[in-house]
């Protein structure tokens, strides 16, 4: 008797083969029979006209702390997500001294705009100091999947103290720290983070920056006892330097036999030969035998800003300029000025900086007791019978220069070049960095925009194609067992989503962090179910509590 | 208006070619500088929303076309102030 009959679907097993009309049974948490499944089952599915797919994984999370009071990651579940793997970017809550915590929840408040309630200890009994007892503290609740990293900042703090913001390690020091991340693999790690670019609540560099080659070299060689993965965020706003770390990369991948793979890579009409340079290196480094893999976001790259802080967004328009940049009293003294508002207003262009600031999307209303979030200024401008630059000015003053405004698709927006990169077979498709900035924009819902954009829309990945990058190409890089694949004995995770909706919903706001904190979503269209080790865990109608997400490494 | 004077342009040695504006991948808006070195080479430079607005101030510029022919110590100024 199966757990579950899903029949009659177009099964796209993830390893880039045709799609074919079939059924598939699970049982005891088990893919049993794929393609003709006779049997009885407790639970029959038609999946007809729908696609049978093996779970996506995000191989770029930043889910830590989420994890910790919401086990279902959402909404990365519905989207299809099966495995996640946080811990990117040098930083995961495990190993961490009790007397550290406050050190290294700045760092995470830094880099997912969480409220400090979400780390305090008020949103979750901190029970941890080590990887294993982090591992144990989120395993009660999970729905999905994870594949952690252990970051490369906390090993450093663990080991060095305050001393790991300030200088290099000594031999005694990097000893120590192999010594501490072979029992963090050991208990479960699928590799190390490391960054060269992050910054913690000072905006002061986190520790992992200011360890020397010898320091990851020494790391690495640890990683190499363990077949496990290094990811790094290097020097992305400089192409000379990525190069360099790819070069870096290539020779750690090689000395020790590991998987690296660095993030993000993306695309910009400003300086359109980073990618061809880059990707240039690592077709090199790859066919020196190398592993290094270069992470891409489907997604395009927004631009945020409100009046409260100064923003480059202005920095073609002097007078905007100007204002933006002085002291609060005096920025709010020119606004609320009738002279110097009426020259901001003329020196936004013609019909009122239409053309400028009408396509801005209004976003993180206090109260918002209007509807106005996700509108945009040119919408809200036309109902209030006033021009955008005008708009943009009284919200602005109502609220205390709290709006947000969004100018949206500024980067790594075209699909012409964008959807060839996907498809690249040296490019690993992740960076969504979900649980990540999350005031400022959605981190959720980049693989249905794959398969609505690359695949639906503009045709540059086959939808075999598409589910083998989010699936069996990531467990292959990752090096995560038995999943990514619709094959008998593999797990069953799964997703049933259909072909001609799939894709990601319009951003919105939701009030769901712990200590009354926002942030933004997508929700899901299209994915009709989700399984995790065999238990449903979403389906159309909601979540379902399943708790059958295990550690995957 | 602007208030400040323009720092007078350097005339031997790495300067600013030409500057936008990018979407970074954390939602802020970033600079992108083109140097153009003495020997006539170029080579780009992508710096932060606050190292930018450092730039901007420390060259007394309120558009970007005012960058064009600064130096790159001003660049490195405003990056190690960081």
């Amino acid at each position: 008797m199966y757990d579950y009959l899903i029949k009659n679907g177009l099964i796209v097993d993830g390893s880039g083969l045709p799609a074919y009309k079939g059924d598939l049974a699970i049982a005891d948490g088990r893919i049993v029979a794929v393609g003709g499944a006779r049997g009885e089952a407790r639970t029959v599915i038609d999946a007809s006209g729908k696609v049978v797919a093996p779970g996506f994984i995000d191989p770029h999370t930043h889910f830590d702390a989420q994890l910790l009071w919401d086990g279902e990651a959402r909404p990365a579940l519905s989207h299809g997500i099966t495995t996640v793997v946080p811990g990117n970017c040098s930083l995961s809550l495990a190993p961490l001294r009790a007397a550290d915590r406050e050190a290294l929840s700045g760092m995470f408040r830094q880099i997912e705009e969480l409220p400090k309630e979400s780390l305090d200890g008020s949103a979750f009994e901190w029970t941890w100091e080590d990887f294993e007892g982090y591992l144990t503290a989120i395993k009660r609740g999970l729905s999905m999947n994870v594949a952690p990293l252990v970051g490369h900042s906390v090993i450093r703090l663990w080991v060095m103290g305050d001393a790991a913001q300030h200088r290099a390690a000594t031999e005694a020091e990097k000893s120590q720290m192999q010594a501490l991340l072979r029992q963090c693999l050991a208990a479960g790690a699928v590799g190390l983070s490391t960054s060269y670019v992050d910054v913690d609540a000072n905006l002061h560099p986190v520790p992992s920056r200011f360890a020397h080659s010898d320091e990851l070299d020494a790391l690495a060689a640890v990683l190499g006892e363990y077949g496990r993965v290094l990811q790094v965020v290097p020097e992305f706003y400089n192409t000379d330097i990525t190069i360099a770390r790819v070069d870096q990369l290539a020779e750690l991948s090689l000395k020790y036999n590991i998987a690296t793979t660095f993030s993000p890579l993306f695309d910009s009409a400003n300086t359109p030969e980073n990618v061809p340079r880059v990707m240039a290196r690592v077709r090199e480094q790859v066919a020196r035998g190398a592993r290094v893999w270069p992470q891409v976001q489907t997604r395009p790259i927004d631009i945020s800003f409100c009046f409260d802080m100064p923003s480059l967004f202005f920095a073609g328009n002097p007078p905007w300029f100007h204002v933006m940049r002085s002291p609060r009293d005096e920025k709010l003294a020119s606004l609320r000025d009738a002279t110097r508002r009426a020259r901001l207003i003329d020196a936004a262009g013609p019909n009122g900086g239409d053309a400028w600031l009408g396509g801005l999307t209004v976003r993180l209303v206090p109260g918002d007791n209007e509807g106005l979030e996700g509108r945009t200024l040119r919408e809200v401008a036309a109902a209030r019978g006033q021009s955008a630059a005008e708009t943009m000015i009284d919200l602005s003053l109502q609220h205390d220069l709290k709006v947000h405004f969004l100018a949206a698709n500024r980067g790594h927006e075209v699909a012409d070049r964008v959807g060839p990169l996907l498809a690249d077979p040296h490019v690993h498709i992740g960076a969504s960095d979900g649980g990540a900035h999350i005031c400022s924009f959605s981190t959720y819902g980049d693989t249905g925009y794959l398969f609505s954009k690359f695949v639906r829309e503009t045709g540059a990945l086959s939808i075999e194609a598409a589910v083998k990058k989010i699936t069996l190409d990531t467990a292959n890089i990752w090096g995560i067992r038995n999943r990514g694949l619709l094959q008998a004995g593999y797990a069953a995770d799964v997703v049933v989503f259909d072909p001609d909706t799939i894709d990601r919903g319009e951003e919105r706001a939701v009030h769901d962090v712990p200590g009354g904190g926002m942030r933004y979503v997508r929700d899901s269209i299209g994915v009709e179910a989700v399984f995790v080790n065999g238990a449903l865990a979403y389906d159309s109608s909601g979540y379902k509590g399943a708790r059958s997400g295990t550690i995957v490494v | 208006m602007s208030t400040r004077a323009l720092k007078p342009l350097p005339a031997h040695e790495p300067v600013i070619d030409a500057a936008s504006l990018a979407a970074g991948h954390d939602g802020l808006p970033e600079l992108v500088l083109r140097i153009r070195y003495e020997n006539g080479g170029f080579g780009d430079l992508v710096v932060s929303n606050e190292a930018g607005l450092r730039l901007m101030a420390r060259c007394g510029a309120e558009r970007l076309e005012a960058l064009v022919g600064q130096s790159w110590r001003e660049v490195r100024n405003a990056l190690l102030e960081e």
